[in-house]
């Protein structure tokens, strides 16, 4: 284990300066909470980020439904205080409980409610964010629609650590849907799973959370008691009036396809903890390997896609979690054991196949694009300090 | 332009679709706004090919190139004020693949906007931004603008609905990014930077949108009242109440009187202020919000409230509302719109210092709201060829524009910035975000010739 | 000076905000997809020849008549730019400025005018038709018109009129303003207008001296024919003191109601016009606002689906759209089914379709696709111009559509099928 540098910088001015010492020093420099997810080769002069002091919930702003909150904050706890206070901040990912608002929104990390409830672009209303060329920038602030110059916003989300820090968000919020169910039921087939989900779709269902799980899966559903097949879990919410509805359509298309186990939870308590546990399982499972693939793949190609993977990795001895968002068409393959990189590529040769896109590729693969990414790069980070931006293009 | 180039261009496009007959160039001089500048050629390709081959052509000669859709747009984003090229996009105007399991159409950027929308509601889907030109406006401009509607205060802004695109880059090479899935696999979210990019970066071909299902059921209200604030405070306390409807627009007096000037609906020409609210989503949760918001307006003294009753009726509240900026200009000759936008508690704070504004300099000034996302069109009338005014209604706007940034809003909801906004930029940004933006700008169009100098200044 | 010019027109000309709503309902702009063919593009020149920054060139001209006088841009106008009216302007500008071309004039000014010079060119076209086209395929379309599907008749329907015996007590005194097209091509139609009005009790003058509307010179900007043939036409239907004008030709209502906006300025013309133009009524609104007739008798045994093309001259110069569809909807036995965009174009227009044989073709072709969708039986209108166009069409198209004009449905003396 090498010697971390860990940097806390407590506001603006010394992250700034943490930034152009990094650029002076050609040091790297990382988010924290890339240590456990990745495997990376730091070094004793990688700068390790550490924003925990930005944890300042700003303005809660109750009469425009906006939040103004540092990057820093855990996102998990930052969601418990919305909550605690009656308003909703509809996204959440498998790292919500272990990394700050500002990693997931970098890293644009797939949330679970990926689709009802949008992306982040939705809900990130403004930013200030310190680039890695050392200016710190404001953009935005609490206005619903702004198209004022090109989309800076929608640049830095989701750019991964290659631009800049994103240190201060104002976002939009939500108020509570009136009621949720968080529903699971097990599945003799992975495709029959999915073709349920297409026809909930169509039938104008759209639930809040929509995931499907392979036999393996399972593992990462703790204290229920399910049988090794896979597994749908959904969650739907809305208004008192509509979801008793809502529900019956969606057992009435479930019902044929179900084969013996299916669960209904209603207590917002319980269903509290069961996305805790999930998400710390899944967790768990990533940090685990390091090493997964995420991919984002055409819906109605799912079903064939996901077999031809469970039939083709069986080569490989190998036990596996695939978790599918079916609204979306994101997705994991998550390894129980490490793995080498045959398995990785045969993975990503497969998802290929279907048209889908295995996510994090770190260049376009046109010419032209590469060329103007290099030039963004010269624009935010000239000195080329960002760890995850790698050397060259 | 030399004659050599031109003739290189009817090469590429055939002589059907190239124009530099002066009654052209008189026609593509203009938008919706009060500017001019004629282009040297107008050009209208038919393909990606094509485009491309006009694009590498212009990059090698350095010749100006603005892209162009049915020229509705509000900020003189459009306008070929450098010359060159008018790159007309209307006639690729398809609708390529449409794939209801996977909630996607792939359309080129000069299908109307209403026309997507006939296109999909007989299979029970919609395409959701609905910019009040919608019968007019094309796609392509829709993305380039990052226009809005009433809709989006539920449903989100065009950007929410690009998944991906095929476009040409300032060098003519044709590039695909996004996809036509629901998350960008990209490194980076080049996408979201296109949309709204006014025509400065690049030029769409190929458009993967996203659709939704209609909702089942929707309700929509008519509430008048006696002040504008009285309806401004409605706005903010429905949402308070955990309630986002589909729309909250609102208009004051004047448009009011313009909207029945043209409609003829019975809309009360005494109120002062009107809120048009919709609600949408399942039959059975419609009734529980339609009582909440009566119960808001009732609290903030509503003049009266009424719930459409026929589909027709909804109909014509709509065209009412989609055509009363047009309906004000049979007041003056000419009207200037802005399109700032402020956090919605703010409403009745900028409602009160664009009629302090109106009355410094006499001009009428009419306020037109899509309130819910506190985004304001306020119509500054008057009559062009009389140039002390026009002076004047420069000044106003400018002093609008302040209040609206000191309010912590932006100059742009949803119409851009173009030519009309650019003097206005650096009062919104610090001289970082602006220089960063040239960067990006020269990123993608090093010789500057793609809508050169729209949004910012960024020279030779 | 230009009337372009004139301070009330010019004024007009720049009522016009360019918010560009109108040019997507422009049919011909939807054919072009260039702005100069749009509304905004047209008056955009109309105002830079009324400035002097354009001569009347031949591109101008070709703009200006390339409008199908279809008024879907001033329907669709928020501002209440009349976009039709303003192309009127200019094309009477361009009349007084440079002239008409011999293809225009002598129809305008000699023929369709005269009486008797009109039906002398109806008749020798009807034996040219019947000798040298008929025979010869090829000459069956010309510029996209399907000239052998028209039917002109031997005799026309005001030369062999007669009145028809009226109860003593008739309800109303009706003039019944034929118009060129249905007298010498539709005959039989207007002879079911004549009988259907009988049957609800009035009684039918069909003067034999009533002359052209007027539309074909007042679209061209023939100010001064327009005139003459108001002035005759409001005299000879005043002096008969009816107590209203009715019609079954969608261009002609709306040109006789337009009279007393055509000339309000006109002194003479004035009260005359007043008094007429009130009077006048196409078939549909009399019978179902003023007669309020019951239709849901199927009077001549019609069985199947019919959906129903508005004339443009009906649908945005009258108004009238809910009478025909109550009627169409009303009858008993027949099911009755919209079209898409039933209100555009059909691409007929007059002269337009002779001088703009390709775009004519095009708009033609998207109604053509629109009938089609419906899979009607029967596709009914009310205007002999769109009668003749949807007629020459389906029959081109080898479509299995019959074609009817709104009347015959209500005439039980007319055997349909
Ligand atoms: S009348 Fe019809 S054809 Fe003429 S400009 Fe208007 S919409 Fe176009
Ligand atoms: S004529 Fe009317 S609709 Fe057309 S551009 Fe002018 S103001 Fe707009």
């Amino acid at each position: 284990m090498v010697n971390i540098n860990i940097m806390s910088p407590v506001d603006i001015r010394e992250l700034q300066s943490t930034i152009r010492k990094a650029i002076t020093n050609k040091q790297k420099i990382l988010l924290k909470e890339n240590l456990e997810l990745q495997s990376l080769p730091i070094d004793a002069k990688t700068v390790i980020l550490d924003l925990s002091s930005f944890d300042k919930i700003i303005e809660l702003d109750k009469e425009n439904f906006t939040v103004t909150v540092e990057g820093g904050i855990n996102f998990l706890e930052f969601q418990i205080m919305l909550a605690q206070k009656g308003f909703f901040f509809p996204l959440d990912t498998y790292a919500s409980a272990k990394t700050s608002l500002s990693y997931n929104v970098l890293h644009g990390l797939p949330s679970y409610t990926l689709g009802e409830y949008g992306n982040y672009r939705e809900y990130v209303l403004g930013l200030e964010a310190v680039l890695f060329n050392g200016d710190h920038i404001k953009i935005g602030g609490k206005n619903i629609k702004n198209v004022s110059g090109l989309d800076i916003i929608g640049l830095l989300i989701g750019s991964k650590e290659t631009l800049g820090i994103i240190t201060k968000l104002t976002l939009r919020l939500l108020p509570f849907p009136e009621e949720k169910r968080v529903l699971l039921f097990n599945f003799k087939e992975l495709k029959t799973a999915l073709h349920v989900t297409n026809q909930l779709i169509n039938k104008g269902i759209n639930p809040a959370k929509l995931h499907i799980l392979n036999a393996s899966g399972n593992s990462i559903i703790k204290n229920i008691n399910l049988s090794k097949s896979p597994v749908v879990i959904a969650e739907i919410d809305g208004f008192k009036a509509s979801l008793p509805r809502q529900l019956d359509v969606f057992k009435e298309i479930i019902s044929g396809h179900i084969s013996n186990f299916s669960l209904e939870i209603t207590d917002n308590n319980e269903i509290t903890n069961f996305w805790n546990n999930f998400r710390e399982a899944q967790y768990q499972a990533l940090i685990n390997v390091q090493n997964t693939v995420s991919f984002s793949c055409i819906i109605s190609e799912i079903p064939e896609m996901v077999a031809e993977i469970e039939k083709e990795l069986v080569k490989f001895e190998q036990e596996f979690i695939i978790q599918v968002n079916g609204i979306v068409g994101t997705g994991m393959v998550i390894p129980l054991k490490k793995v080498d990189n045959e398995w990785i590529s045969q993975v990503a040769k497969l998802i290929e196949k279907y048209d889908g896109k295995v996510l994090g590729k770190k260049s376009f693969v046109n010419q032209g694009l590469n060329t103007i990414h290099k030039k963004l790069i010269d624009a935010f980070d000239p000195a080329r300090i960002s760890f995850l931006g790698g050397e060259e293009f | 332009m030399k004659e050599t180039q031109i003739s290189f261009l009817r090469n590429i496009v055939g002589n059907k679709n190239i124009c530099t007959n002066k009654e052209e160039l008189l026609v593509y001089e203009y938008d919706a706004t009060l500017l001019k500048g004629a282009p040297e050629v107008i050009v209208f390709p038919e393909n990606t090919e094509q485009v491309s081959n006009i694009l590498a052509f212009a990059y090698q000669e350095g010749i100006p190139v603005n892209t162009r859709g049915a020229g509705t747009n509000l900020s003189g984003g459009s306008i070929p004020d450098q010359g060159g090229i008018a790159l007309v996009m209307t006639k690729m105007n398809k609708v390529l693949e449409t794939d209801f399991k996977n909630g996607v159409v792939v359309v080129e950027p000069g299908v109307i906007n209403q026309e997507l929308q006939d296109y999909l509601i007989p299979h029970g889907y919609y395409y959701p931004p609905d910019p009040a030109s919608m019968k007019a406006c094309t796609i392509g401009g829709n993305i380039g603008e990052c226009s809005g509607g009433p809709r989006c205060l539920k449903y989100g802004v065009t950007r929410d609905y690009v998944l991906g695109m095929e476009m040409v880059l300032g060098t003519g090479e044709v590039v695909v990014i996004g996809s036509k899935q629901q998350m960008n696999p990209d490194p980076l979210d080049l996408v979201k930077l296109m949309v709204g990019s006014e025509g400065t970066l690049g030029v769409f071909t190929k458009l993967f949108l996203k659709i939704k299902k209609i909702p089942e059921a929707k309700k929509t209200m008519l509430c008048t009242f006696n002040s504008v604030k009285d309806a401004s405070k409605t706005v903010a306390n429905i949402i308070s109440r955990g309630i986002v409807p589909t729309t909250l627009e609102m208009m004051d007096n004047l448009l009011i009187n313009c909207a029945e000037d043209f409609t003829g609906l019975g809309l009360d020409r005494n109120a002062d202020a009107l809120l048009l609210i919709e609600v949408d989503g399942f039959k059975e949760e419609l009734d529980g919000q339609v009582q909440v918001i009566k119960e808001v307006c009732e609290k903030n003294y509503v003049k009266e409230f009424k719930i459409a009753q026929s589909a027709q009726e909804v109909d014509q509240l709509w065209t009412a509302r989609r055509t009363v900026i047009g309906a004000v200009a049979r007041k003056r000759p000419s009207y200037s719109l802005q399109d700032v936008t402020v956090p919605r508690n703010k409403l009745p704070d900028i409602v009160e210092a664009i009629v302090n504004i109106s009355q410094k300099y006499n001009l009428p000034i009419g306020v037109l709201a899509h309130a819910g996302d506190g985004n304001l069109h306020p119509l500054v009338l008057f009559d062009e060829r009389n140039k002390e005014e026009v002076k004047k209604v420069h000044e106003a706007e400018f002093n609008i524009c302040k209040i609206a940034l000191s309010l912590g809003g932006t100059l742009s909801g949803e119409h851009g910035i173009g030519l009309l906004k650019k003097p206005y930029l650096k009062q919104e940004f610090s001289p970082e975000v602006l220089k960063l933006k040239k960067q990006i700008m020269l990123a993608f169009d090093p010789k500057n010739i793609l809508n050169p100098d729209k949004i910012l200044e960024v020279g030779k | 000076m230009s009337i372009l010019k004139e301070a009330k027109n010019y004024e007009l000309l720049n009522t016009c905000n360019k918010c560009g709503f109108c040019v997507q309902s422009c049919s011909v702009y939807k054919e072009h997809l260039n702005e100069a063919y749009g509304t905004r593009g047209r008056l955009r020149l109309i105002k830079a020849v009324a400035d002097g920054e354009l001569e009347r060139t031949s591109f101008y001209e070709k703009i200006i008549n390339s409008c199908l006088m279809c008024e879907e841009c001033s329907k669709n106008c928020p501002s209440g730019v009349q976009g039709h009216l303003l192309v009127q302007m200019a094309r009477e500008d361009l009349a007084r400025e440079k002239g008409l071309p011999f293809t225009k004039k002598l129809p305008l000014e000699k023929i369709l005018p005269n009486n008797k010079l009109r039906s002398f060119s109806f008749k020798s076209f009807r034996n040219f038709k019947n000798i040298v086209i008929r025979p010869i395929p090829s000459l069956h379309s010309i510029r996209g018109i399907n000239i052998n599907s028209v039917n002109i008749e031997k005799e026309d329907f005001l030369t062999s009129y007669k009145p028809l015996e009226v109860s003593k007590n008739s309800k109303f005194k009706v003039g019944f303003f034929v118009g060129c097209l249905m007298n010498h091509t539709m005959k039989e139609v207007a002879h079911s207008i004549v009988r259907v009005l009988v049957n609800e009790g009035c009684e039918v003058l069909a003067p034999q001296e009533q002359r052209c509307c007027g539309t074909p010179a007042h679209t061209y900007g023939h100010s001064k024919i327009t005139r003459e043939l108001a002035l005759h036409n409001m005299r000879l239907f005043n002096e008969m003191k009816v107590d209203v004008i009715v019609t079954g030709c969608a261009s002609c209502g709306n040109m006789l109601k337009n009279y007393a906006k055509v000339f309000k300025e006109d002194n003479e013309l004035k009260d005359l016009t007043l008094e007429f133009s009130a009077k006048v009524r196409d078939i549909t609104e009399f019978l179902m606002d003023d007669l309020k007739i019951s239709v849901n008798k199927n009077r001549n045994n019609l069985v199947g689906k019919v959906t129903y093309h508005d004339p443009c001259h009906l649908v945005r110069g009258q108004n009238v759209t809910l009478q025909p569809r109550k009627i169409l909807r009303d009858i008993k036995g027949i099911e009755y089914i919209e079209m898409p965009g039933a209100n555009k174009c059909c691409g007929a227009s007059g002269m337009f379709q002779y001088f703009y044989p390709e775009e004519s073709m095009a708009i033609s072709n998207k109604k053509i696709e629109n009938i089609k969708k419906t899979n009607a039986d029967y596709v009914v209108t009310n205007c002999p111009a769109c009668y003749h166009r949807l007629k020459g069409n389906i029959e081109a198209n080898k479509l299995p559509q019959k074609i009817l004009h709104i009347i015959e449905l209500l005439d039980p003396g007319k055997q349909i099928v």
